[in-house]
C-alpha cells in the first residue's frame, strides 16, 4: 500500500523538473535496444522457447557430456561370471558287461554277446565264430574267459602230417602225438602236459591252446593306467571276498561294501571298483577316482549331497538326485554369462539391453549420433538452400525458371521409397555402419534443400524491389557481394526458425529409419535403433526400460527445437502480437 | 482459368517425367548382381517362372541391357500402358496388388482426415481467440508435442497402454480371430476395432501441424481491418468469430486441405506397418525393404503424381474460393 502511494504521489520537485527538460526521445529517457537485443528480450519473455531452451541445453548436456563422463564405453558388454547349479555327471548301474583284455582286441564283439547267453544257460563252454570259449567264474559275476588260439598248421601231404608253426617247437613226438589222434579223428590230444584243440579236416589242420583272453564284469574299476593283472587280479579278490590282492609285485589292499571297493596301495588310493558307471556330462569332463568313488559312497549311503575337498583344496559342495536307476550329480561351476535385460539398478541406471550394454550410456552416445546427423544435414541443406535460393531471387528470368523447376522436381521425390530402397542398395553392397552414416547425411540434405530454397528465394524476391538494393546497385557493389552482404543476412531470422524447426524434423526422420533398419545400425547406438528392440513383443512388454526411455529422449529433444523455433519465430516476427 | 490449368497440368507432367527418370537412375544403382540373385531366389519358389524366365522379364521391363537413357524410355513406354510387372515379393502384378490394398489405406486416411479437420479447426480458432490465454499455451504445447512424438514411439505406447497392459485391443492385424464366424454387421465392428489404434495415432500425429496452421492464419485474420470494422459496427463478438474471421480464415485453410486430399491414397507407411493393416502403405514397405523393384518403381510414380495432384487442386482452390485471386 505504502509503496504504491509513493508512485502515485507527487514526484519530488527536482526530478519533475529535470523530466520536462529532456526531449521526448532523449537517450537518458528511453532505452535504445538494438533490433537483435529487442529480439533476444521477446525470446527470452517467451516460457515455452525457454523450456525448450532449457531441453536443449540438457540434451546437450546430456550427449555430449554424458557420454565423456560416464564411465562406461558405447559398446561396452557387460558379462558376469555367475554360480549356476549345472548337471556335472550321472552315475548309471552298470548292466552290461565290461572287459578287460591281455591284449588288445583278443575278445571280439561276437565272444563278448555270445558271454552272456552262456552265462545265462550255466554253460563253461562255448562257440561264438570259430572259435570255442570257456568261461571261469570268478565270483561276483565276474569271468575269466579263455579261448583257443591258433598254435601251428599242419598239412596233409602224402598220407604224412607236417606241422609247421612259430610258437611251438616241431618235434617228432608231437607229430607222432597228433597224428595218432587225427587218425582216430579225436579233437584233442595231450602233449607234454598241455592239451591240444585239433579243428580242421582232410588235408588241413590248425592246432590250437586254450589261452588266457581277458575278464568280463559287471564290476567297473575306474584308475589311471591299470594293468589287465591288476583288474585280473582285483576281481578275483573281489570274487573271493578278500581284502588284499598281488598283482605287478606289489601288494594292494581294498576296502570292500558290498559291490563297491576301494583299492589302496599303501594308503594312496589307486582305483575303486563299483557297479556303477560315472560319465561327466559335458565331454572333457575330468572326474577324479577320489569322487568316483565318493560319488559310489553317496550312492551306497543313499546321501542326497555330499562335500569333497578338491587338488586345489576348494571344498566343492555336489547334489545327487535320482531318476530311476539314473544318479545324476549337479554342483555349482561358474558360467560367463551375458548379463542382457538387467533391471534398473546403482551401477545400470536404466539397465542393459539385449547386447547386455548399459542403456543410459547408449542413451547418451545415439543422443550424439542423432544431434550431430541433425546439425550436419541442416547446415549442408542451409548451404545448397541458400545458394541456389539466392541465385534464383537474384537473377530471376530463366536461373529463377530452371532452379525452381529443380527445386520442384526434387520436392516432388517421395522420401520414403528412396530412403528404403537406398537402404537396400547399400546391405547389398554390404556398406560399413560408418560410411552409411555419412551416406545417410547426404541423402537427407539432398532430399531436404528444396524448402529452403523457396523460403531464400521467396523472400529475395520481395527484398530485391526495396531501396536499399537500389543503393548497392547505385553504389557499385558487386552482385555476389550485394546477395550474400545485403539480401542474405535479411533473409537470416526466417532462416534461423525453419532451420531450427527442420533440426526436428530430421532427428525424426533418422530415428524412424534407424528404428526401421535402414539407418544407423549397430554397433552404432541411436536414439530410433535402441527403440528397434520393440520389434520383438516379448521386450516390449517386460523390458520398458529398453524402449520408453528413448522415445521419450527422441519427443522432448524435438518437442525442444520446436518450442525454440516457435519463440524465435514470434520474436523476429511481432506482427502476430495484437 | 482454362489457360492457367493447362500451364499446371504441363509442367506436373514435364516434373513427373524428371521424378520417374531420377527414380529410375537409382534403381539402376543397384549391382547386377543383385537382380540376378533376386531372379534365381524368386525361381525357387513353388509354381514361379524359371530364372531365364525372370531375368528376361526383368531385362524387358526395365531395360537393365540396354543403357541408363534407353532403359528408361522403353519401361516408360511399358508404363504407360499400365505394365508395372510382377511383384518380386509378392509373386502377382503390382497393379493387382496395389487395387487388392489401396481401399484400406483409403478408409484408415479418409476417417483420420475428417477426425484431424473435427478437432484442429475448431481448437486452432479457440487458440487464437485466446492467444497467450491458458487455452492458447495448452493447445499449442498439445499440438508440438503432436509434431514431435515419433509415429513408432506414439504406436508402440498405445499397443502397450491399450493391447498389453488393458487388454482391450488386438497388438495387429485388421480383423481377429474369428473374423469368419461374424455376421456382416459384427464384421465390419471387428474392423473398426482394429482400427481405432492406427487411426488414433495419425490424429494425434498430424492433428497439430493442422492445429497450428488454422491458429496461424486465424490470428492474421484477427489483426485485419475488417474485423476491427465489424467490432466497431457493434457486432456480438460470435457473429464476429464465427461469420466475419472464420469464413476468411477458411480460405488458406481449404486450399491446405483440398492440397492433402490425394495424400489420403498414399498410405501411412509407417502406421500401417507397426499395426499391420494390409493397407498399400504396408504392402509396399514389406516389398520394398525386401528390394522388390518393380513394386518401388510403382509406388514412387505413384506417390509423385499424388504430390503433382495435390498441388495442382490447391492452386485451383486458391482462386476457387479467393475471389479477389486472379490468374494472370
Amino acid at each position: 500500500m505504502s509503496t504504491e502511494e509513493k508512485k502515485v504521489g507527487a514526484p519530488e520537485p527536482a526530478e519533475n523538473k529535470s523530466v520536462e527538460q529532456m526531449a521526448l526521445d532523449d537517450e537518458r529517457r528511453v532505452k535504445v535496444l538494438s533490433p537483435g537485443a529487442l529480439v533476444a528480450k521477446r525470446f527470452f519473455r517467451n516460457r515455452l522457447a525457454m523450456v525448450g531452451l532449457i531441453i536443449l541445453i540438457a540434451m546437450f548436456l546430456f550427449s555430449f557430456v554424458g557420454g565423456w563422463v560416464n564411465p562406461y564405453r558405447e559398446n561396452q558388454i557387460f558379462e558376469d561370471y555367475s554360480a549356476v547349479v549345472k548337471d556335472f555327471a550321472g552315475a548309471t548301474e552298470n548292466t552290461e558287461y565290461r572287459f578287460a583284455e591281455v591284449t588288445s582286441g583278443a575278445i571280439p564283439s561276437g565272444a563278448r554277446t555270445s558271454l552272456i547267453l552262456a552265462v545265462n544257460n550255466g554253460e563253461s563252454t562255448y562257440t561264438a565264430g570259430d572259435n570255442t570259449y570257456s568261461i571261469e567264474d570268478l565270483g561276483l559275476d565276474s569271468w575269466l574267459i579263455s579261448g583257443t588260439a591258433a598254435v601251428a598248421k599242419v598239412d596233409k601231404l602224402a598220407g604224412k602230417y607236417i606241422i609247421s608253426s612259430d610258437s611251438l617247437e616241431v618235434t617228432d613226438a608231437l607229430t607222432a602225438a597228433f597224428t595218432k589222434a587225427a587218425d582216430a579223428g579225436e579233437t584233442s590230444f595231450e602233449f607234454g602236459g598241455e592239451t591240444y584243440i585239433i579243428t580242421g579236416s582232410n588235408r588241413s589242420f590248425t592246432i590250437s591252446t586254450m589261452q588266457e583272453l581277458g575278464v568280463g564284469s559287471k564290476l567297473i574299476i575306474e584308475g589311471d593306467n591299470l594293468s589287465y593283472e591288476f583288474r585280473k587280479a582285483a576281481l578275483t579278490a573281489m570274487g573271493e571276498g578278500k581284502t588284499s590282492f598281488k598283482a605287478d609285485g606289489k601288494t594292494y589292499t581294498m576296502e570292500v561294501e558290498d559291490l563297491n571297493a576301494a583299492v589302496f596301495d599303501g594308503s594312496d588310493e589307486v582305483a575303486a571298483i563299483s557297479n556303477y558307471s560315472i560319465q561327466g556330462i559335458e565331454n572333457g569332463t575330468v572326474i577324479s577316482a577320489e569322487l568316483k568313488a565318493r560319488i559310489i559312497e553317496a550312492i551306497g549311503e543313499g546321501e542326497t549331497s555330499f562335500v569333497l575337498t578338491d587338488a586345489e583344496g576348494n571344498e566343492i559342495e555336489y547334489e545327487l538326485t535320482r531318476e530311476n536307476n539314473r544318479y545324476t550329480i549337479r554342483t555349482e561351476s561358474s558360467t560367463k554369462l551375458i548379463q542382457t535385460y538387467l533391471a534398473p539398478s546403482t551401477s545400470h541406471w536404466l539397465g542393459t539391453d539385449g547386447y547386455g550394454m548399459d542403456i543410459l550410456t547408449r542413451l547418451m552416445y545415439g543422443g550424439r549420433i542423432s544431434l550431430i546427423i541433425g546439425f550436419v544435414v541442416v547446415i549442408l541443406e542451409t548451404i545448397i538452400g541458400v545458394v541456389l535460393g539466392g541465385l534464383a531471387g537474384y537473377f530471376g528470368k530463366w536461373v529463377d525458371m530452371v532452379i525452381m523447376r529443380i527445386v520442384d522436381i526434387f520436392y516432388c521425390i517421395p522420401t520414403w521409397p528412396i530412403l528404403i530402397i537406398l537402404g537396400s542398395i547399400m546391405d547389398s553392397y554390404q556398406i560399413g555402419p560408418k560410411v552409411r552414416i555419412y551416406f545417410m547425411m547426404i541423402v537427407l540434405a539432398v532430399l531436404g534443400w528444396p524448402s529452403i530454397t523457396r523460403l531464400v528465394r521467396g523472400q529475395i524476391l520481395s527484398l530485391r524491389e526495396q531501396e536499399f538494393m537500389t543503393a548497392t546497385e547505385a553504389t557499385g557493389l558487386t552482385v555476389s557481394r550485394r546477395i550474400f552482404r545485403h539480401l542474405v543476412p535479411n533473409v537470416i531470422p526466417q532462416l534461423i526458425v525453419q532451420c531450427t524447426m527442420s533440426l526436428g524434423g530430421i532427428i525424426l526422420t533418422e530415428s524412424t529409419m534407424s528404428f526401421l533398419g535402414i539407418g544407423v545400425k549397430f554397433p552404432y547406438a541411436s536414439w530410433g535403433n535402441i527403440i528397434s528392440s520393440v520389434s520383438n513383443v516379448f521386450v516390449m512388454t517386460n523390458y520398458w526400460y529398453c524402449w520408453i526411455p528413448a522415445g521419450f529422449l527422441i519427443l522432448i529433444t524435438v518437442l525442444g527445437f520446436n518450442f525454440v523455433g516457435d519463440g524465435l519465430r514470434d520474436a523476429f516476427d511481432p506482427k502476430m502480437k495484437r | 482459368m482454362r489457360k492457367f490449368v493447362v500451364r499446371r497440368v504441363l509442367l506436373s507432367v514435364f516434373i513427373l517425367f524428371f521424378v520417374a527418370l531420377i527414380m529410375y537412375t537409382i534403381m539402376r544403382c543397384i549391382p547386377s548382381s543383385f537382380t540376378e540373385a533376386k531372379a534365381r531366389q524368386l525361381s525357387q519358389l513353388p509354381g514361379a517362372k524359371s530364372y531365364e524366365e525372370w531375368l528376361a522379364q526383368l531385362n524387358a521391363l526395365y531395360g537393365l541391357d540396354k543403357s541408363i537413357i534407353g532403359g528408361f524410355f522403353s519401361w516408360l513406354g511399358d508404363a504407360l500402358r499400365g505394365n508395372f510387372g510382377d511383384s518380386w515379393y509378392w509373386n502377382k502384378p503390382v497393379l493387382e496388388e496395389f487395387r487388392n490394398t489401396i481401399w484400406y489405406s483409403f478408409v484408415l486416411g479418409a476417417i483420420a482426415f475428417v477426425l484431424e479437420i473435427v478437432i484442429a479447426i475448431p481448437l486452432g480458432i479457440l487458440a487464437a481467440r485466446k492467444q497467450y490465454g491458458m487455452a492458447d499455451y495448452v493447445i499449442t504445447v498439445v499440438a508440438l508435442i503432436g509434431i514431435s512424438l515419433p509415429t513408432f514411439f506414439f504406436a508402440t505406447l498405445l499397443k502397450y497402454a491399450f493391447s498389453i497392459q488393458l487388454n482391450w485391443l488386438d497388438l495387429y492385424g485388421l480383423v481377429g480371430r474369428f473374423y469368419d464366424q461374424l455376421s456382416p454387421f459384427g464384421k465390419i465392428l471387428d474392423m473398426g476395432k482394429h482400427m481405432i489404434m492406427p487411426i488414433a495415432t495419425l490424429v494425434i500425429i498430424n492433428v497439430g501441424g493442422l492445429m497450428r496452421y488454422t491458429r496461424t492464419n486465424m490470428l492474421e485474420v484477427l489483426n485485419a481491418d475488417y474485423i476491427r470494422t465489424a467490432r466497431a459496427k457493434g457486432l456480438p463478438e460470435n457473429v464476429v468469430i464465427n461469420k466475419h474471421a472464420f469464413r476468411n480464415t477458411l480460405i488458406p485453410i481449404v486450399t491446405l486441405l483440398g492440397g492433402t486430399l490425394p495424400s489420403l491414397f498414399s498410405g501411412a507407411m509407417i502406421t500401417e506397418t507397426l499395426f499391420q493393416i494390409p493397407g498399400i502403405g504396408y504392402v509396399s514397405y514389406q516389398a520394398m525393404i525386401n528390394g522388390d523393384i518393380p513394386f518401388y518403381m510403382f509406388y514412387s510414380c505413384f506417390l509423385a503424381i499424388l504430390t503433382l495432384v495435390g498441388m495442382l487442386i490447391a492452386d485451383i482452390l486458391y482462386a476457387v474460393v479467393d475471389p479477389r485471386v486472379r490468374f494472370d
